[in-house]
């Protein structure tokens, strides 16, 4: 009789994780469709392609600046799109079946899960950068100690971008769960996603450099191949990612969420500021 | 051995601040379809929020099919098996009509794609939406737009069905579809709806509750709340004082309710009349 009853609640299960994966796909089919997506993806592109093939205006100009600013436009869409994504149980009249069996948690981690496009996007897009690169002979970022005609981004600063979309995405679902009207929240969003992102120069000192959403090295007299912070810095926006993931959720794995994620970070930031030469 | 009732209150109350919407309420009740009626603020809404699991209550219990909404996994139990209509369902306007229903039944875990399908068009033919099923939520009426609410409560065959004011925006088509639909639903099943329209109750509904200020004032049959009126409505050629409630017809005649005059022109009544002699009498006793 027990296993009889043990095997219906496995079956019961089995069908609750097939059905919340079938949410993950249509979640993730509608973040395609999402022409916010698409017009990040394409400024992204437009930016990448034409910051590789400029003249530089200074030693080190490509690359330093075209990861954060290839990423810049597809971040923006991708906090718009989570924004809004977040908030379609909130910006209608009514809930929409919420006496089903999946409720606010599952749908949030459907939502959570199709940040796969703009994440994979860049994964993509930083892949395309790593390899060219390499095969180009990697940029040249002038003479001194430590400079180099051949640099080229290292497996950590390659996977910052994508991390970076993570967080912003999390975050953005977190919002739009919370906000009862996107707007203002869209509005302020993207100006602090400007203010962390486009002038990413303003971040190149102490605390900041360790916080900063995407990390750029300042290249006075350092290896900037070797900068000891970079796979820290993935560590602190892993924890990021955690925190907000957990702020977009309300069921028992809130807290273990928030504060792992909040713990991650705060001991990533810890040792980058121990470790960092600045 | 009986089986349980699939609704049973104990005790049950509600309140928001000071207010009680549902008040001391104990009932059950099993298969078949039951109106529930009641003035606006009655707490008509209220009752069926918490019967849908999506509303706790403040005190007393709530027992669904044996089940306590209370406990995480019990009323995840409850989920699976009950359908429900809010009287506002937030329904995702970029969606399609068949995306949307086909969205609501992945939430209630139906996860065999072609039966899933086969399910979505089957409620969707049922409120008469097949051949709209692939427009935008936001390109239909208010009326179809309820009916493509319906269409997601009706989904996996529920063993309950909590409607809270179906057929409002329906026209008397749709209407007389709904109940086709609602008395098929009733034969295996059952439906708990909210409605202010006695006709539609008298017309396809087995039970009868009339609810007002969380208090429930009557629990019957459709026949028995008509009754209640019986030889206490009269038809008048100019207004009488000595009536509860009057009003003229089409007729041009004036219809009263209360306790007529010896010499009055007493009618059968119909379950308007009882409906509106126990929610007055209450009213007046209060």
């Amino acid at each position: 009789m027990t296993s009889v009853v043990l095997a219906a609640t496995r079956t019961v299960e089995a069908n609750r994780r097939a059905a919340i994966a079938q949410l993950a796909r249509i979640e993730t089919l509608s973040m395609l469709r999402r022409v916010s997506i698409w017009i990040g993806v394409a400024v992204s592109l437009a930016f990448i392609v034409t910051g590789a093939v400029a003249q530089e205006d200074w030693s080190s100009q490509k690359y330093q600046s075209l990861v954060p600013l290839g990423v810049f436009p597809m971040t923006m869409a991708t906090f718009v799109a989570g924004v809004r994504s977040g908030n379609r149980d909130r910006s209608t009249r009514g809930a929409l079946a919420d006496e089903a069996p999946l409720g606010g948690d599952q749908r949030t981690a459907a939502r959570l899960a199709s940040l796969i496009v703009p994440v994979g996007f860049v994964v993509v897009a930083m892949a395309a950068i790593g390899v060219g690169s390499r095969i180009e002979g990697g940029f040249r970022v002038g003479d001194g100690q430590f400079r180099t005609d051949s640099a080229v981004h290292s497996v950590g600063e390659l996977l910052q971008p994508p991390l970076v979309v993570a967080v912003v995405g999390a975050a953005a679902i977190a919002i739009g769960r919370w906000v009862v009207r996107p707007g203002p929240a869209l509005v302020v969003g993207v100006v602090v996603l400007f203010a962390t992102g486009s002038v990413y120069w303003m971040w190149n000192a102490g605390y900041a450099y360790a916080t900063a959403l995407m990390q750029v090295h300042p290249l006075g007299d350092l290896d900037v191949v070797h900068i000891p912070t970079v796979f820290l810095h993935d560590l602190y926006l892993l924890g990021l990612v955690g925190l907000f993931v957990g702020l977009s959720l309300r069921g028992a794995s809130r807290p273990r969420l928030v504060m792992g994620g909040a713990v991650l970070a705060g001991l990533s930031v810890a040792a980058q500021l121990a470790v960092s030469p600045l | 051995m009986t089986a349980a009732p699939a609704i049973e209150l104990r005790s049950l109350s509600k309140h928001y601040g000071s207010t009680p919407a549902v008040d001391s309420l104990d009932w059950s009740g099993g298969r078949g379809v039951i109106g529930l009626l009641g003035p606006n603020g009655a707490g008509k809404s209220t009752l069926l929020r918490m019967l849908a699991t999506v509303l706790a209550q403040d005190n007393g219990d709530i027992r669904v099919f044996g089940l306590d909404p209370a406990v995480a996994d019990e009323r995840l139990a409850i989920r699976r098996r009950l359908g429900y209509l809010p009287q506002e369902a937030g329904l995702y306007r970029s969606f399609t009509a068949f995306d949307l229903v086909d969205y609501v039944a992945v939430l209630k875990e139906i996860t065999d794609r072609s039966a899933r399908r086969d399910e979505v068009r089957r409620v969707l033919a049922d409120v008469g939406m097949t051949d709209d099923m692939h427009r935008r939520i936001r390109t239909l009426s208010g009326g179809m737009q309820r009916r493509v609410a319906l269409a997601a409560a009706l989904l996996g065959q529920p063993d309950l069905l909590v409607l809270d004011e179906p057929s409002a925006g329906l026209d008397p088509d749709q209407r007389l579809r709904l109940r086709t639909v609602l008395s098929d639903v009733g034969q295996r099943a059952t439906v708990l709806l909210s409605t202010h329209q006695t006709d539609e109750v008298a017309a396809f509904c087995q039970r009868v509750l009339v609810l007002d200020r969380g208090r429930l004032l009557f629990d019957g049959t459709p026949r028995d709340l008509a009754s209640r009126a019986a030889g206490r409505v009269w038809i008048s050629s100019a207004p009488d004082t000595g009536a509860l409630r009057s009003w003229v017809t089409g007729d041009g005649d004036i219809r009263n309710i209360g306790v007529p005059p010896p010499s009055a022109e007493v009618v059968d009544p119909t379950l308007d009349d009882g409906y509106l002699l126990v929610a007055t009498e209450e009213t007046a006793r209060t």
